[in-house]
Parts: structure tokens; C-alpha cells; sequence
């Protein structure tokens, strides 16, 4: 089946951003006390901004892209 | 939402909430969803690329790519440390229990024992220092006395209707009978000839010692605890041979409060060839289990039965914790069935539901049959 990288950057881009998404939620409402629990809140949102941060520059990539400038193997 | 469960995996090597586990299952499951993206956008061929974005786009630098899925690769590494600091969190905790057990709980099972053989006069034949739960029941007893004739009568069911069998956790424990017919059996034929067989016990409904004609009373609940012939375990048996459950039939055991210790009595005997064990509130300090199946025991913190089996000897059984959600002092309801339910419905919506062990289930209908029971010659 014959994708474009503009498509593939845009899904995947897509993907970052439901799973900053899932980490934001799934950090809220905790109820387990802990030093443990903060330092995993503290790399937990660490994760959520950089997939974030990852998620807007695929897609400036995929703007900027275009399916007959880029290609995939055997296309 | 959290239930505030805790969970005990065999021989107390791990302990958790199921938050806990919750965000280490999901740290695993996003790493392997970032590092996939990486993957997948390294199928680009951005060698290709190059020479045509100078006519397509020149401001487009495909290249651009590596950087970033190399980022997405590294964020792929981070959730996977999340998830592994947060399963050595749940180690360590483990550890801080194992050491509370020590120093906190069979201290308490000497108190408990001295209890016992405070409200009986009967003294064990051991230095106190050395009592525990088994030795003051079995001294309460007078030792290992058999329980006497018990007979079994097959009750008719108001609705025989087939049932499938029990798939959540929360339908097994709604299966536990009520006191009257303490005993349910439900046996699945399956296409290869062999059988699959669920028996259902309910707890306790006589407190008193030496005067119930209920082989279900708290003389079995000594006795069991004490490890010794027990008349409501007899009743089981013979509920089960009635049923038509021959020996070496592959059987699952669900039971509440005294039930719950008969099961897991029953399962150990080797006697059948044991597909399951579910408790809920039972007493079960003194029943290790040791074999290899699946075997769950829900118990509240508020409950006080759990704690008269005494401090729990090494055991395979996989135990979830919870409070009852019954107001403060009310031990009754912390006891109860239905408030066991409510547990097993926690349980079966928890996150952490995938890491408990699975309890047998098995294709086909089968019309449960009841069984009362009671001591003959009277009492």
C-alpha cells in the first residue's frame, strides 16, 4: 500500500499526542503517597511535555513535507 | 478510580496498589507505542528524499527526521525506566511489609492465642512463648476428636434453571449460597468426556461450641483452623459425593468466611485435581497453599476473621486487601458477603485485575444443586 511520509508524520504525530494525553491523565487523581510517587510525577510530566514538544515538530515536518518529495522504500 | 488495593503475590514478594501497577503497566505500553513510532518513521528513505526536495520544496529537509526519531526513541527508553523504577517501588514496599509482618503480626498471633486459651481453660502443651493460633484451637478441642456422623440432604432449587459458568470475580462470590443450604455444586460437562466442577461454600451460622446440630458452627471453625477433621468439611465431602464429584475430578473451590478455610483445605487435600481457590474473609493463617493453581483470597482490613487463622504461613495464594467501606467499629458488615461483592466488583474493574491469577472457565451450561447439612444423633 503506497503512503506518504506527509501521512505517516501526520499519524505518528497523531499517536504522540494520545499518549501525552494518556500520561496526563494518568497522572492525576493518585491517591498513593510517596517520595517515590513525586519523582514518578516529576518524570512522568518530563514525558508528557517532550512527547508533546516531539508531537508539534512532527507535524511542522509534515507541513512542510510532501508526498512526491519524500519518499518510502520501493515507492 | 483506585480501590486502594493491595495485593500480595505468592510467598509476599511483591505488594502494590493498583495505581501503582496501573501507571508501570501503562509506562510499558507507551514505550512500546514510541518506540514503534520511531520505527515506523525510520521507514521513510530519506536518502531518496533529499535530491528532490532541491525541486519540490527546497525550505523541506527530510533529514530533519533523525534527530526526531532519535528523540522519540529516547522518550521510548524514559517510559520504560518509569516503568521499571515503578515495579522496584513496588518491591521495596514489599519489603517494608515483610518487615511490619515481623515485627507487628506474630507478636499479635501470641496475644490472639492467649486469648483463646483464656476463654477455653484449655492450655496448650507448650511454652507460651511458642503459642500460637493452631496450637490453642486444637487444646480447645482436645486434641484431634472426630466430628461424628454428619447427614446431607439435597435441597431443590426454587430455580433450576442452567446457568454458564462464573467468569468475574464478582459473579463467583454472588454464587456463595446463603447459610440455610451452605453447600452449592455446579458440575460442566465438556466435550471430552471430563468434567469441570465449581463447589460453593458458605461461612459460619452457628457460633457456639459442642451444642449446634449445624456442622457449620464454630467448633468446625476450631477444628479447621487447628488442621484437623472439621464436621462442615466432612459435610462438603459429602455434598460433593452426592453430587456425583468422584476423586481426581478437576474442581475449583469457592468460599466465604469458614467456607473460604474448607476450601482451601479441600483444594490442598489432593484428594481432587484442584482447577481454582477463591476466598473471601477467610481464616486462613494456618492453611498454607502449595499447589500449583490459581488461587485468590480477597480479605478487608477492617475484617476480624481473617486475622483468627493466625499469622498467614508461606503461601502461594495471591491476596488482595481492601477496606470494607463499613463505618468504623461495625465488624459485622466487614464481614459480610455483600460486602465482599462490592470488593470483587473493585477487583474485577481494577487495572490491576490482568496481574491476579485467572480462575478457571470452561464452555456449557449446568443446573446448580444445593446441599444442607447437619450432625446426626443430635445435640
Amino acid at each position: 500500500m503506497e503512503e506518504s511520509a506527509r501521512w505517516i508524520a501526520q499519524e505518528e504525530a497523531s499517536v504522540l499526542r494520545s499518549v501525552a494525553s494518556e500520561v496526563a491523565t494518568h497522572l492525576m487523581g493518585q491517591r498513593w503517597r510517596s517520595p517515590a510517587r513525586d519523582r514518578a510525577q516529576a518524570r512522568g510530566e518530563e514525558l508528557e511535555f517532550s512527547v508533546l514538544a516531539c508531537a508539534r515538530d512532527l507535524e511542522i515536518w509534515a507541513q512542510h513535507a510532501d508526498s512526491a518529495s519524500v519518499g518510502l522504500p520501493g515507492i | 478510580m483506585s480501590q486502594d488495593l493491595w495485593i500480595y503475590g505468592p510467598g509476599s514478594l511483591w505488594v502494590c496498589e493498583d495505581d501503582v501497577l496501573a501507571l508501570a503497566e501503562a509506562a510499558r505500553r507507551w514505550s512500546l507505542t514510541l518506540e514503534h513510532s520511531a520505527a515506523r518513521l525510520a521507514s521513510i528513505d530519506t536518502t531518496r528524499s533529499v535530491a528532490e526536495l532541491h525541486q519540490a520544496w527546497a525550505s523541506v529537509r527530510a533529514e530533519d527526521l533523525n534527530p526526531l526519531r532519535a528523540r522519540i526513541h529516547t522518550l521510548a527508553e524514559d517510559a520504560q525506566w518509569l516503568h521499571t523504577a515503578l515495579m522496584a517501588y513496588a518491591a521495596q514496599v514489599a519489603s517494608t511489609e515483610r518487615a511490619r509482618v515481623a515485627t507487628f503480626d506474630i507478636p499479635r498471633e501470641s496475644v490472639l492465642a492467649l486469648m483463646v486459651v483464656s476463654a477455653t481453660r484449655y492450655f496448650p502443651h507448650t511454652s507460651p512463648s511458642s503459642w500460637g493460633v493452631q496450637e490453642a484451637a486444637l487444646s480447645a478441642l482436645h486434641g484431634d476428636v472426630p466430628p461424628g456422623e454428619i447427614q446431607i440432604t439435597r435441597v431443590s432449587a426454587s430455580s433450576p434453571a442452567p446457568v454458564s459458568r462464573a467468569v468475574t470475580v464478582e459473579d463467583r462470590i454472588g454464587r456463595i449460597p446463603p447459610g440455610e443450604h451452605p453447600i452449592r455444586i455446579e458440575k460442566y460437562r465438556q466435550i471430552n468426556g471430563t468434567t469441570e466442577v465449581d463447589v460453593y461454600i458458605a461461612g459460619t451460622q452457628e457460633w457456639s461450641v459442642g451444642t449446634s446440630a449445624n456442622p457449620f458452627d464454630m467448633e468446625s471453625n476450631i477444628a479447621l483452623i487447628a488442621g484437623v477433621s472439621a464436621a462442615s468439611l466432612v459435610a462438603v465431602e459429602l455434598a460433593m459425593k452426592h453430587a456425583g464429584v468422584r476423586q481426581g475430578d478437576r474442581v475449583s473451590f469457592v468460599g466465604h468466611s469458614q467456607g473460604g478455610l474448607i476450601a482451601a483445605r479441600l483444594a490442598e487435600s489432593g484428594r481432587y485435581q484442584t482447577s481454582g481457590l477463591l476466598t473471601v474473609g477467610a481464616p486462613l493463617g494456618t492453611a498454607p497453599i502449595r499447589g500449583d493453581y490459581p488461587s485468590l483470597a480477597l480479605e478487608h482490613r477492617d475484617d476480624l476473621v481473617p486475622e483468627l487463622g493466625g499469622h498467614q504461613q508461606e503461601s502461594r495464594i495471591t491476596t488482595v486487601h481492601s477496606d470494607s467501606g463499613a463505618f468504623p467499629g461495625d465488624v459485622v458488615a466487614a464481614h459480610a458477603k455483600d460486602s465482599y461483592l462490592e470488593t470483587a466488583r473493585a477487583v474485577d474493574d481494577s487495572p490491576a485485575s490482568q496481574h491476579l491469577p485467572a480462575m478457571p472457565t470452561s464452555p456449557g451450561t449446568a443446573t446448580p444443586e444445593f446441599f444442607s447439612a447437619h450432625r446426626a444423633g443430635g445435640r
